[in-house]
């Protein structure tokens, strides 16, 4: 397991004016399932509650270009999840909006691949259940002597049968030093784990074999040799260009994945979305970008 | 055993007759049509899939009979508890506001629940109708028959049909897929407004499906 080394710059962060907490204790005093005394008012779940975040910084593991990384950890409570930057048929993404000081640059959130949770053949959306991690790249301006501190707001929606709104107005402080400021802690496992559901670009990829092809107009194969098992995660199309189905077609349990996409596909340049691919009893998280059909470089793509 | 009187035949005609009427009373009235092995019929650029519901107030609602009479139809899946839904109608007056505006445009604007009537979100509608001063009907689909036909799968999920009676637009109210008011509403494209707009000009519809966000339709099964 790699140590993931980090500094603690971060403040916890102010939910609806109270203070954030360490995790949440187990079940929830909140669950509207739970049966309260005869003739007591149950209380309405707050979503603010029932998911938390606080941010990390670390100079130590890079997320894209960024020469350091800042981390949203969230913690969920039994029971409940949260949604991926597609969540799928319903749902709603977490939503991060920071106002950053000159000499500091966040770059856009990269999301570790979610877990499905299929409703029905027709309904699958794209979640996070107990913990998600959310990983930015950042640049401090080395010439910042001190920490300078980020304020922003994050919003999510938090469901189990039911949905609920969450929100935090945060302040965390980044530093462009390289040295550690205040204590130092080695890494979470939460951290670790949710870095290595990070999807790696394809191009990067050497350990498996993963190819690509459209077969007719609309049709994707995705085929990864050796594989027992493929899931596909569609990334968000601001043109609604998806794949159909995905409830059933998403998954198989063979070394091929064969996608039929929407009528909508020559509007996009190109698709994109994360293959989990499960080789030899190791897991791999890949994403790809293929070009649509009658655009360039849309032939075979092999890896 | 006595052969059945006319009498008491007709009596029992009638009872047979009584009991069918009302299950078609009760349930919503689906025209026919081909039926696909999900159910689900709606298809941008089809002949929406006619229904009868009741709203809430106890009035009966069919959408053919809102389209032969010219009006272009927008049905708003809705779920008050939704936070979604909240932010378009307490928030922010989304709904309200198009719903008013384009009813002189000859729009009729149209809620459906398809919530079950064991989930907890249910029953609660007449309370935020007054709430909000909604304005336009609210419409019942406790089974969620008419939710599925439309493959509605949040709240909100927004749907319009054109005087032909053929569904033109089916997705988001809007691109904004947070659950709070946006910080720069300029930056919002109102995917409905867009689509009424080209409606009434008798333009294509240049989004005519936008990935839905909100709640998922808390269907009975």
């Amino acid at each position: 397991m790699s140590v993931f080394r980090i500094c603690i710059a971060a403040v916890p962060l102010i939910a609806g004016g109270s203070t954030l907490e360490g995790a949440p204790s187990k079940g929830n005093p909140l669950d509207p399932g739970r049966l309260g005394s005869p003739g007591q008012q149950l209380e309405e779940p707050d979503g603010s509650k029932l998911a938390r975040v606080r941010f990390i910084q670390s100079h130590a593991h890079g997320v894209g270009t960024g020469s350091s990384t800042l981390a949203a950890v969230f913690t969920i409570e039994d029971g409940w999840h949260l949604y991926w930057e597609n969540p799928g048929d319903s749902g709603g993404p977490i939503v991060f909006d920071f106002d950053a000081p000159d000499g500091v640059t966040i770059g856009d959130p990269v999301f570790p691949t979610p877990a499905r949770k299929v409703y029905s053949d027709r309904h699958v959306d794209y979640i996070y259940e107990n913990d998600v991690v959310v990983f930015f790249p950042v640049d401090v301006d080395p010439d910042l002597r001190t920490a300078v501190t980020v304020t922003g707001t994050v919003d999510w929606l938090v469901c189990k049968d039911e949905c609920y709104a969450g929100f935090a107005e945060v302040e965390f402080e980044l530093s462009g030093e390289t040295g550690m400021n205040g204590s130092v802690e080695y890494a979470s496992e939460t951290l670790v784990r949710w870095h290595e559901r990070l999807a790696s670009p394809v191009e990067e990829v050497s350990e498996i074999e993963l190819s690509t092809s459209w077969v007719g107009d609309i049709s994707l194969r995705i085929e990864v040799p050796g594989a027992d098992r493929i899931v596909f995660y569609p990334g968000f199309s601001s043109q609604y260009v998806y794949p159909e189905r995905m409830a059933t077609a998403g998954v198989t349990e063979s070394s091929y994945l064969l996608l039929s996409y929407n009528e909508y596909l020559h509007r996009a340049e190109s698709i994109t979305g994360i293959v989990e691919a499960h080789v030899d009893g190791e897991v791999h998280y890949i994403s790809i970008r293929v070009s649509t059909p009658g655009n360039s470089d849309s032939e075979s793509h092999t890896r | 055993m006595k052969f059945l009187t006319s009498k008491v035949r007709a009596v029992l005609a009638a009872g047979v007759l009584a009991v069918v009427g009302a299950g078609l009373v009760t349930s919503p009235v689906l025209a026919d049509h081909h039926k696909s092995s999900d159910g689900m019929k709606a298809k941008v650029g089809q002949k929406a899939p006619d229904f009868t519901l009741t709203s809430v107030d106890g009035k009966s609602y069919t959408l053919s009979e809102l389209t032969e009479d010219g009006k272009i139809v927008v049905l708003e899946w809705w779920n008050p508890k939704c936070p979604f839904v909240v932010k378009h109608h307490d928030t922010l007056s989304t709904m309200n506001d198009l719903s008013e505006k384009y009813a002189e445009k000859d729009v009729v604007w149209i809620a459906v629940n398809s919530t079950n009537s064991s989930h907890r979100d249910h029953g609660v509608d007449s309370d935020y109708i007054k709430k909000w001063d909604v304005d336009y009907p609210v419409l019942l689909d406790e089974s969620g028959k008419v939710g599925k036909m439309y493959g509605a799968k949040t709240t909100p999920h927004m749907y319009i049909v054109d005087a032909n009676g053929v569904l033109r637009y089916q997705g988001a109210i809007d691109s904004d897929r947070g659950p709070r008011a946006p910080r720069d509403a300029s930056m919002v494209t109102n995917y409905v407004q867009q689509a009424l707009d080209q409606i009434i000009a008798g333009e294509t519809v240049t989004q005519p499906e936008t990935q839905p966000y909100g709640c998922s339709v808390k269907y009975a099964s």
